[in-house]
């Protein structure tokens, strides 16, 4: 009896899964990074709490005497053990209160905010424009697949991948904002309670080094993709049918390379999470990878906690949707095993 | 990537407001001396400024050169600040980072300042006189100067900011370089004037207040909307990011400010502040270093670069070995090539060092022989204190200040000479404020110019909230001490030469030169002079202006 029971929970079990593999995987991958985010803050805390010296030291810098060190300590709650501070912040967050930040002396989020709005509007303006350019040209690149334009594409794009994007940026400086013309500006300097889409020029510079960093290993991989779709047997049959060129290319070869464009998209933007880092630092863009660095200069931890979870969140997402997506575009794999 | 964050430290003094100093240092006004600098003056293009700076340094002073014609008002000034972060604030008597400075001096004045000639002038000040023995103070201010909210300013608001300074709670910085006046027994005497009597003698009260943390501020003062009698008034201010200041309409020096607002914003990266220069999105920029000159000598811009007194010594703990043998201290200190040092680190700018600090203060001694590098006797000073093939580790950190890392690993390498090793260590600045600093047997430190009595108290006498070196000399301790309890200047002269030559023969502080402060203006930007201390002429706003 017991045997049945556990034997028909098991078969239901598996047959959920297998009937909806798309909302198992979401849901699953859910959970798990919920999971990351928790070990992510964890980790986070042990590690702002092993490096020597603490907030309040690093914010007096050299004016920290013993006496101002004692009084800011104990307005910052410093004075209490490291499980206590973790807790008093976990819950916090679990009540929607990010905490205070230590420097800036005003809630976490309304420091973290404003910067993660200017950076998501830079990631998504760069990651749009990037994949619109990296799959058009390495679907061109494809279909004249050993011609003078495929040619041209693949020693740009290898020689742009070998420039760091630091090395991108000075030279779009040189040439559009100090040297050559002074058509854009150099820094993006947006006036604290303004946004850096109000502000568009602020935007074009790091925008540009950002797209051109990404496209180059989103064109390789689409026209990889593409290549292989265009070699397949379904496709020469498509051919030999006779339908038009355009009608190929866009419903018969794209679609299969979706799925390693899509991951590969989803690392550029995961990329561009990370590495925004840099080009916020040389463009002085008032963005959340700037922001991270100062709070960690800082040893803010609430504003150092809160960044890297929207950093560790916005990885998990990117992740579970490039396999969701993935999957959509593999009929093999989106319908329930039979 | 470390934010640099050289903060200025302040002290305690020397009197120059004695009635027959008047005529020198208190007579003339910054607005009458820039005046006068005018009429001589140069435009500091980039090339002549390099020109300026090869020249000869017998003159103590940084020599001032202010750009010629007439100041026309209006404009707006906006400057790049680097050394800026989250933490920025406004408050008078706390800053904390490198972009505050040049706030506080646009909202706040100072009682005394130092003019272009390192020499200390009156501000809000008009007289400041004490007795025989130093011991109480009379300090007269200017009438009718009014606030930003337009209060009158007065003796009281004076009383009042020196006593939120020293507050028992927790003492601002400048408390450091105040600790010898008895403010409970302080009194009002008129509108304009306050007597300050001092618990020990306090010949240094005037040069003291010359601390970068000494700002006045009227009573009632609230840094959340601040209020003060400086130059430009708060508008806007987010840290990290911008402020935006007005013109003061009734500043107190007639017709300045010249700019009708200044706007401070946050660069933290020098390629991006030099990147906004050239692209004219900011019309001032600061605390360069010399990496970036050949990039501004090409573009239309000024670059000034002055020659001040601050300095970074590498410092040596008196107290533990191998440097309580005052041998190896010595041979540390002859290991150096002094000029070869100034090249690599700043590229020759600035000036070499004698292991004494104070350099604009008539009382630096000028006679101490110049140290140069020597080889053969360091290496037999070690020999005699059995310290042959020394090895010794440096902890440094780049947020200490411009230069500092490189001239660790300078000195790391001119030291193998001497058979001696050295391992750089260099460290993230939180990790050097939070462990490091104070602690370390060898390591480096950071100052702004103050006089050399002010200094001392902070940095070469026990108890001294900075004293790196963890020196306690009792011979030096009692000279200085003397030296507090005279208004003879010929004798406290004699006095603080004893003591710097106890710091150069004895001392725990290798100085080796004194790093420039490099500025870069805008073409149309005039009034920015060389400057003893800060940069951008010692942040006098009030004195700028663009045509």
């Amino acid at each position: 009896m017991a045997q049945m029971a556990l034997e028909g929970a098991a078969v239901t079990r598996r047959r959920w899964r297998d009937d909806h593999p798309i909302l198992w995987l979401a849901v699953s991958r859910t959970l798990f990074g919920l999971l990351t985010l928790l070990a992510v803050s964890v980790i986070v805390f042990a590690a702002t709490t092993v490096l020597p010296g603490n907030a309040a030291k690093a914010i007096l810098g050299q004016t920290a005497t013993p006496a101002r060190v004692r009084a800011l300590e104990l307005q910052l709650n410093l004075d209490h053990s490291v499980w206590y501070q973790y807790w008093a912040w976990l819950t916090g967050v679990l009540r929607g209160n990010f905490g205070i930040s230590y420097a800036a002396r005003i809630p976490a989020w309304q420091v973290v905010g404003p910067r993660l709005a200017n950076s998501a509007v830079l990631v998504a303006l760069a990651g749009v424009i990037g994949t619109v350019i990296g799959v058009g040209l390495g679907a061109l690149a494809a279909v004249r697949r050993g011609g003078r334009a495929d040619d041209t594409l693949a020693v740009v794009s290898l020689g742009v991948t070998s420039l760091p994007e630091f090395v991108v940026g000075i030279a779009l400086v040189i040439v559009f904002a100090t040297t050559f013309w002074h058509v854009l500006p150099a820094v993006s300097l947006v006036p604290p309670g303004s946004t850096a889409w109000e502000n568009p020029s602020v935007l074009v510079l790091p925008g540009v080094t950002l797209v051109i960093v990404i496209v180059p290993y989103i064109l390789r991989m689409t026209r990889a993709a593409t290549i292989e779709a265009l070699e397949s047997d379904y496709f020469e049959n498509a051919r030999l049918k006779g339908l038009s060129p355009r009608r190929l290319l866009l419903v018969h070869a794209l679609p299969n390379a979706i799925p390693p464009v899509v991951q590969v998209i989803g690392l550029n933007l995961l990329y561009l999470a990370g590495g925004i880092v840099v080009v916020e630092t040389l463009f002085a863009f008032p963005g959340i990878g700037q922001g991270l660095v100062n709070a960690v200069d800082d040893r803010d931890v609430p504003v150092i906690q809160l960044t890297v979870l929207l950093l560790a969140a916005f990885y998990v997402f990117v992740n579970i949707l490039s396999d969701v997506v993935s999957l959509l575009a593999s009929p093999r794999r989106r319908l329930p095993r039979s | 990537m470390d934010r640099q964050r050289h903060l200025v430290r302040g002290a305690s003094a020397r009197d120059r407001s004695r009635p027959a100093d008047a005529g020198q240092g208190r007579g003339l006004g910054r607005r009458e001396f820039l005046r006068y600098a005018a009429a001589g003056a140069t435009v500091l293009g980039a090339g002549s400024a390099l020109a300026a700076c090869g020249g000869s340094s017998s003159s103590p002073g940084p020599g001032g050169s202010a750009t010629a014609g007439k100041p026309k008002r209006g404009g707006t000034l906006t400057l790049g600040a680097q050394g800026g972060a989250s933490n920025d604030n406004l408050d008078a008597h706390n800053p904390l980072t490198n972009a505050d400075y040049p706030r506080i001096f646009a909202l706040y004045s100072a009682l005394v300042t130092l003019d272009t000639n390192a020499k200390v002038v009156n501000v809000l000040a008009d007289e400041i006189t004490s007795n025989k023995d130093a011991t109480v103070w009379t300090v007269k201010i200017k009438s009718g100067v009014e606030t930003h909210k337009g209060k009158t300013f007065g003796a009281k608001d004076v009383l009042y900011s020196l006593r939120r300074i020293s507050n028992a709670k927790t003492p601002f910085p400048g408390a450091a370089v105040l600790t010898p006046l008895d403010l409970q027994n302080a009194r009002v005497l008129n509108a304009t004037t306050l007597q300050l009597p001092c618990k020990t003698p306090f010949s240094t009260f005037v040069d003291s207040l010359i601390d970068p943390f000494c700002l006045m501020v009227p009573e009632g003062y609230d840094p959340k909307s601040p209020d003060g009698t400086g130059p430009f008034m708060y508008k806007s201010f987010t840290p990290g990011v911008r402020s935006e200041f007005p013109r003061h309409p009734n500043y107190f020096e007639n017709g300045k400010p010249y700019a009708d607002d200044l706007i401070i914003t946050d660069i933290p990266d020098e390629q991006s502040q030099v990147n906004a220069l050239l692209g004219g999105q900011v019309n001032l920029i600061n605390f360069l270093s010399s990496d970036s000159l050949a990039a501004l000598q090409n573009g239309a811009v000024n670059v000034v670069i002055s020659k001040t007194g601050g300095w970074n010594p590498i410092t040596m703990r008196v107290d533990m070995a191998p440097f309580s043998d005052v041998r190896v201290r010595q041979a540390m200190k002859l290991i150096i090539d002094r000029p070869q040092m100034l090249d690599l680190v700043f590229g020759g700018h600035g000036r070499i060092g004698n292991d004494v600090f104070g350099y604009y203060d008539p009382l630096y001694d000028h006679s101490l022989p110049q140290r140069h590098q020597d080889i053969e006797q360091a290496k037999s000073l070690l020999k005699a204190a059995g310290h042959e093939n020394l090895t010794v580790t440096l902890t440094t950190s780049a947020g200490i200040g411009q230069g500092i890392v490189k001239t660790a690993q300078v000195f790391a390498q001119q030291a193998k000479a001497a058979g001696v090793t050295v391992n750089v260590n260099a460290v993230t600045a939180s990790t050097w404020f939070g462990q490091d600093y104070l602690k370390v047997p060898f390591g480096q430190d950071y100052w702004f110019y103050l006089p050399y009595l002010v200094n001392v108290p902070q940095v070469t006498i026990p108890g001294g909230a900075f004293n790196t070196p963890h020196y306690d000399n009792p011979a030096y301790t009692s000279l200085y001490k003397q030296a507090l309890a005279t208004t003879d200047e010929s004798l406290k002269a004699d006095l603080a030469h004893q003591m710097q030559k106890i710091d150069y023969n004895d001392g725990g502080l290798i100085i080796p030169y004194f790093p420039p402060v490099i500025d870069a203006t805008a073409k149309n930007v005039h009034g920015v002079v060389q400057s003893p201390s800060f940069p951008i002429s010692n942040y006098d706003w009030a004195s700028i202006w663009i045509d």
